[in-house]
């Protein structure tokens, strides 16, 4: 099973990677450079969240909370915390805002146990997709 | 108001195509000739005459990479370029909410 969700994940952050480098191919300039910057302050991270499991199952800590709620909420900490932090430095409020949010949902699903976590976020991430996808659509439809 | 607010210069549909590409850059970068002419579907010979014309108007810059001589030149809008064009946008749309 945690094969699957390691495999999930590598595929999705190649697929990403992918996706991005053929969007921007022949792009030259300074959003290069912040992409670059931004996905490092997000992607050291997020990965260490996967690295730092071995510790915690090395010093003998239950599946349960390694793959149950740790992997759950630990990539929406660091995550939330960097693009609050990135947001911050530039002047974004509205992205900084859902960097927090972002926290707060991973800090509060922690408190539901091993599944409730998975399942809280699970929500909260369907959620989340939803509201930007209604503002992005309000947003095209005014320009 | 008349078609004669429309700017010629960026009327024409090849034109429109290569401002309007680079308007979608945020401000700041530039696409490489080879990637502008794939996306455009045009000839470099035809990419490189409206290229001229917009560069002449002040509506985009073009500069030579030295640093990567395979993707030779980048193109990018000028704040100029960025201007006409919301202008062009805001004529063509007076035009048309008076059809």
């Amino acid at each position: 099973m945690i094969g699957w969700v390691y495999g999930i994940v590598a595929v999705s952050v190649a697929a990403s990677l992918t996706a991005y480098r053929r969007a921007t191919r022949g792009v030259r300039g300074q959003s290069r450079r912040e992409d670059a910057i931004a996905g490092l302050a997000v992607g050291v991270p997020w990965i260490a969240v996967y690295v730092f499991d071995g510790a915690l199952k090395a010093n003998g800590f239950d599946n349960a909370i390694v793959y149950g709620v740790f992997d759950a909420a630990g990539p929406w900490l660091v995550v939330g915390t960097a693009m609050a932090a990135l947001a911050a430095g530039r002047g974004q409020r509205t992205t900084m805002v859902a960097g927090l949010t972002v926290v707060v949902a991973g800090t509060v699903a922690a408190f539901f146990g091993p599944a409730g976590c998975w399942g809280v976020l699970g929500v909260a991430g369907f959620v989340g997709l939803l509201v930007l996808a209604v503002s992005q659509y309000v947003r095209l439809r005014r320009a | 108001m008349t078609d004669d607010a429309l700017d010629p210069l960026i009327h024409a549909p090849a034109r429109l195509r290569i401002v309007v590409t680079l308007a979608a850059l945020r401000e700041g970068d530039s696409l490489s000739f080879p990637r502008l002419q794939r996306m455009l579907s045009l000839t470099p010979g035809n990419l490189i005459t409206h290229l001229r014309k917009l560069e002449d108007a002040g509506y985009l810059v073009t500069e030579k990479s030295d640093a990567r001589p395979s993707n030779g030149t980048s193109v990018a809008l000028t704040p100029a370029g960025r201007r006409a064009l919301d202008d062009y946008t805001a004529a063509l749309r007076a035009i048309l909410d008076g059809v």
